[in-house]
């Protein structure tokens, strides 16, 4: 690579990092394709040294809004990156329903209110606990299987495990590991 | 049942492994070649890429198991507790006796109030996904239905033993 070529690269990787996605994002969303490319690179900072575009003000349909994006520039898969917030999301989406689905239950059959709630109470933490170690649960196994098949794609940084099994007996090299470990 | 040579050194086996993904996503040869050359350079950043495009795996959340754990369970509780709370309020509120069971309109009101909830945490989950928000509050909504018809349905049968 020359020295310009280098130099090119390198400026356009400045520009860069100077793209704002949220504005990126409301500039795929105006219908107008002159307009949508035309707010894409602003967005992407190819045009000017201001980023900020008129779409928030001129109806393209951007709007600053949760605050929770405003913290941070997530990526393209915000549910990952706000793994927190969507968490919360689903634990509160599943009391609701558990809960209504009790009080329903307990109004179309007539029971004392007395019962139908502690009932609703009861299923509802029961719930809770399930649905908190299932999560955990799931999110450790995750992690695990991850780092495993990523240690088995690695060579250049060899792991404790991958120094273990290098030093094993010459006779048990050429076995399959799960023999051996 | 891992093959121990998978676990040795072989950077040559995992570069070609690379290229032929790439070769067989439409790069030509050549390009394929450059890039995860490229990239191998970079061990650390390469065994990133393999997995995704190899194993198609992301890297694990940043949220550890016990938060994701106490998240759910705090949100679920909080979440679950107040319709019955605000019911039995409601329902002491009408001067009508903890045996009897709740007033329709209670009942109407905390059904009202619930798919209020619920349109609202569509909205909250619209501006994660930067999906329309109107879709993802019927959508809760859209979840609630057949459990609130459901639970009436076995209310009712259940009232008939």
């Amino acid at each position: 690579m020359d020295n310009a070529c280098a130099a090119s690269t390198s400026e356009h990787l400045r520009q860069r990092h100077s793209r704002d996605l949220g504005l990126a994002r409301a500039a795929f969303a105006v219908e107008d394709e002159q307009v949508s490319r035309q707010l894409s690179r602003e967005a992407h900072g190819l045009l000017s040294g201001d980023a900020r575009s008129p779409v928030s003000g001129s109806g393209g349909g951007y709007k600053e809004g949760f605050s929770l994006l405003s913290l941070s520039e997530a990526g393209h898969n915000e549910e990952l990156a706000h793994r927190g917030a969507t968490l919360v999301l689903r634990g509160a989406v599943d009391g609701l329903i558990v809960s209504v689905a009790a009080l329903s239950l307990g109004d179309a059959g007539a029971w004392p209110a007395k019962m139908a709630v502690t009932v609703d109470v009861v299923l509802v933490v029961c719930w809770a606990a399930y649905s908190a170690c299932r999560e955990a649960l799931e999110n450790v196994t995750y992690e695990r299987h991850y780092y495993r098949e990523r240690r088995r794609e690695a060579w250049g940084e060899r792991s404790p495990l991958d120094i273990a099994l290098s030093a094993r007996p010459a006779f048990a090299r050429h076995l399959p590991c799960a023999l051996t470990l | 049942m891992l093959p121990c040579s998978e676990l040795d050194n072989f950077p040559e086996g995992e570069i070609s492994e690379m290229i032929e993904l790439y070769t067989r996503k439409g790069l030509p040869e050549p390009a394929a070649r450059q890039v995860v050359t490229a990239m191998a350079t970079a061990p650390d950043f390469f065994v990133d890429v393999m997995m995704l495009e190899e194993l198609k795996m992301a890297p694990p959340p940043s949220v550890s198991a016990l938060a994701a754990g106490a998240r759910v369970c705090a949100s679920t509780v909080v979440c679950g507790i107040v319709p019955p709370l605000g019911a039995m309020l409601a329902h002491r509120a009408s001067q009508v006796a903890d045996s009897a069971p709740l007033e329709p309109s209670t009942y109407a009101l905390l059904l009202a109030l619930t798919a209020v909830a619920l349109g609202y945490l569509g909205v909250l989950r619209a501006a994660i996904t930067h999906q329309a928000k109107t879709r993802l509050a019927m959508q809760y909504l859209g979840l609630a239905l057949p459990t609130v018809v459901l639970a009436r349905v076995a209310g009712g049968l259940l009232d008939q033993f």
